[in-house]
């Protein structure tokens, strides 16, 4: 039938293939199916680098410049990124802690108030505080007391507080706490 | 602006301003033209932060603003003035060659702050060069204003753009933004100070004008004969403030006149200046071109025509570089020869059919090369059809460009992965020299200075040694591919047609 070219499977070219310098029967390169690798073998080492006083000079100039610009008050270094989440997880490190902890609630908001008087940003307390919390949460004594607490009178819903409480108490902390 | 050249930016801006300005500054380089409110928005930091950081930039000349007719000020960085901060000690190292350590100090202040009036800039290099002279001598105002003066005119330096003076009533509300006023004429004048002073050691620091850095073209002649050289040298410099900087070729100058400015050590005659000038003007190369016969015959430099051939020297040189010399004859072929069909490239470069077709496929994969169809028949049948191989000199030229932008990221990036890697190390090192220098300076033991030294272990050492040889390395690289994008944006300027 038509188009079945010069034997089954072999490939057939709609022109001459001689005309692009293969000559007939030559393997043809191989099928290029990817992208080039991102690092390529390279087959020739690049050529050194320019030495000289000029280039050392400029070395120098150039590292300088770089320190100098950090101490220049035109830098404004990072300041916390994930703030938000941070805020967050202090949301439910304060949640969890107060509700069953009192006593140490009452430790931690008086520690706080000394913290804040202490800094000025408001963020520098915050991850004070959030430090403060993780440890709280995180330390196995306060499992205990938690335990120890539940045995006496203070009954936790007293204590309930808004969903403000978090939030609100962290301003305004000059006012002494009872 | 391609993804590439807006990496590029934000890492300069990183380095050398910090993470906020960084933030704002690519977001305003990716948005275009944007008001405060939007730029607060979208990049979802404090109102503060954002006016912080855009003084910063605009004080640094990055970012332009400008008064719409609705009333609201709309704020537009500079890409390729950001990714000018690479080459900033190329120009600091130009002033120092000269008009020496004055001049230097001069431009790397102005650097430093982006704008400042002449009083603070005088004031602050005399201290800096008191602290360096010996004890007793102190540096004179009047000498640095003598340079500073000297870089205005040769216009290294150039004046701001000043705010109008107020002509109506004072009670009209003044507007959102100041339009300021350029006066070509007073670009680069000086204002007459009677600075009188000396500089002050030790330390610390009118309004008559600001002024800020300008780019200096530096062209590099590549001929290797001394005395032509010497002569296209004494050209470009007669030619320095009279050459706009997109001018194709310099203004015509008689041979009269380059004799006259010939710097004082050379004593060629009259006639052999001639002969040279002649043999220049004939040269394939055709850096400098002959206008006229008066004054003995007139002069330029044609500027395009050098920066081609300086980016095409770029080229081969990354053609051999990357695929060997067969690959680099056949790319100086086909440039000299246009368009040529696979069996004229391998008999004009002589290279065995094989080796030949495989490096033109290799070049045609890395688009060093382009194929041209020329089509014999209305069908454009492939066999019936001429492929002839050219080089795109322009293309390729960006391309390469591109890729060096590329590579520049690449060297920021690694050489901070580096320095984070190590970061512990070197606070340690830090700390160390900060011990040592303290106690040397309160007299201490030769055994305590050496248990301090041994705080750093001989392995440790050596890692440190190791990073700062590979710290060097990679911002010499960084200043080496600085060079070469330097030649290849000055030929893409020069090809883009100006109205």
């Amino acid at each position: 039938m038509a188009g079945s070219g010069k034997g089954r499977g072999r490939a057939a070219f709609t022109f001459n293939i001689e005309a692009i310098g293969f000559s007939k029967g030559e393997s043809l390169p191989e099928v290029v199916d990817k992208p080039s690798p991102v690092y390529p073998i390279t087959d020739f080492k690049p050529v050194p680098l320019k030495m000289g006083e000029a280039q050392d000079y400029m070395l120098a100039l150039k590292q300088e410049l770089r320190g100098t610009m950090k101490k220049m008050p035109y830098f404004m270094p990072k300041k916390d990124e994930a703030y938000n989440q941070i805020e967050l997880q202090m949301e439910v490190a304060w949640s969890v802690c107060h509700s069953a902890n009192v006593t140490n609630l009452l430790q931690e908001l008086e520690k706080k108030g000394d913290e804040e008087e202490k800094s000025d940003e408001e963020k520098e307390k915050k991850k004070e505080e959030e430090e403060e919390e993780e440890e709280e949460a995180a330390d196995p004594e306060a499992d205990d007391e938690e335990e120890h607490e539940e045995e006496n009178d203070y009954i936790a819903s007293y204590f309930e507080d808004g969903d403000d409480f978090g939030a609100g108490s962290d301003d305004n902390m000059d006012e002494a706490t009872y | 602006m391609t993804q590439a050249e807006i990496k590029l930016c934000s890492l300069l801006l990183q380095e050398h301003f910090g993470e906020i300005v960084d933030k704002i500054g690519t977001h305003l380089i990716q948005a275009g033209s944007q008001p405060l409110r939007m730029i607060t928005h979208d990049t979802g930091m404090s109102p503060d932060q954002v006016k912080k950081a855009l003084c910063v930039l605009i004080q640094h000349n990055l970012v332009t603003y400008q008064l719409q007719k609705r009333g609201f000020v709309e704020y537009e960085a500079q890409c390729d003035r950001v990714l000018r901060i690479l080459r900033y000690p190329r120009y600091i190292y130009t002033a120092k060659t000269l008009y020496s350590d004055t001049g230097e100090l001069i431009v790397e202040e102005l650097l430093l702050n982006g704008k400042m009036a002449m009083s603070a800039v005088v004031q602050k290099v005399a201290d800096r060069l008191t602290e360096t002279m010996e004890d007793g001598k102190t540096m004179d105002y009047s000498e640095v204003s003598n340079t500073f003066v000297r870089l205005a005119d040769t216009h290294f330096i150039q004046r701001c753009p000043l705010v109008p003076e107020a002509s109506g009533p004072s009670d009209a509300p003044p507007p959102p933004a100041p339009t300021l006023v350029v006066n070509e004429m007073e670009m680069y004048m000086v204002p007459k100070l009677n600075l009188v002073g000396k500089g002050k050691r030790r330390h610390s620091c009118d309004d008559d004008g600001n002024d800020e850095p300008k780019t200096k073209k530096q062209k590099q002649d590549t001929d290797s004969k001394e005395t032509s050289s010497e002569i296209v040298r004494t050209m470009l410099r007669m030619s320095e403030v009279t050459t706009s900087s997109s001018a194709p070729s310099t203004q015509p100058l008689s041979s009269n006149e380059i004799f006259r400015s010939l710097p004082t050590g050379y004593n060629i005659s009259k006639q052999v200046l001639d002969q040279y000038l002649t043999l220049l003007a004939d040269d394939p190369l055709e850096f400098v071109g002959k206008h006229g016969e008066s004054g003995g015959g007139m002069f330029v430099i044609n500027l395009y025509k050098a920066l081609t051939s300086l980016a095409t020297a770029t080229l081969e040189s990354v053609v051999q570089e990357r695929f060997g010399s067969r690959c680099a004859r056949i790319f100086r072929l086909l440039l000299q020869k246009k368009h040529l069909e696979q069996k004229q490239v391998e008999d004009f470069a002589m290279i065995p059919a094989k080796e030949a077709k495989d490096m033109l496929y290799k070049m045609l994969s890395e688009n060093i090369v382009s194929l041209q169809e020329i089509p014999k028949t209305p069908d454009h049948a492939p066999s019936r059809t001429f492929y002839l191989y050219t080089v795109k000199t322009l293309a390729f030229a960006r391309m390469l460009l591109h890729r060096c932008y590329k590579s520049v990221a690449n060297l920021i990036e690694r050489r901070q992965y580096e320095t984070k890697e190590n970061k512990r190390l070197l606070e340690k090192s830090q700390r160390v020299e900060a011990i040592l220098a303290s106690m040397q300076a309160t007299g201490a033991e030769e055994a305590q200075l050496q248990e301090i030294e041994e705080m750093i272990t001989a392995p440790e050492r050596q890692q440190l040694e190791s990073l700062k040889r590979n710290v060097n390395k990679i911002d010499a690289s960084e200043n080496q591919v600085d060079e070469t994008i330097f030649i290849l944006e000055s030929y893409i300027d020069s090809t883009v047609k100006r109205i």
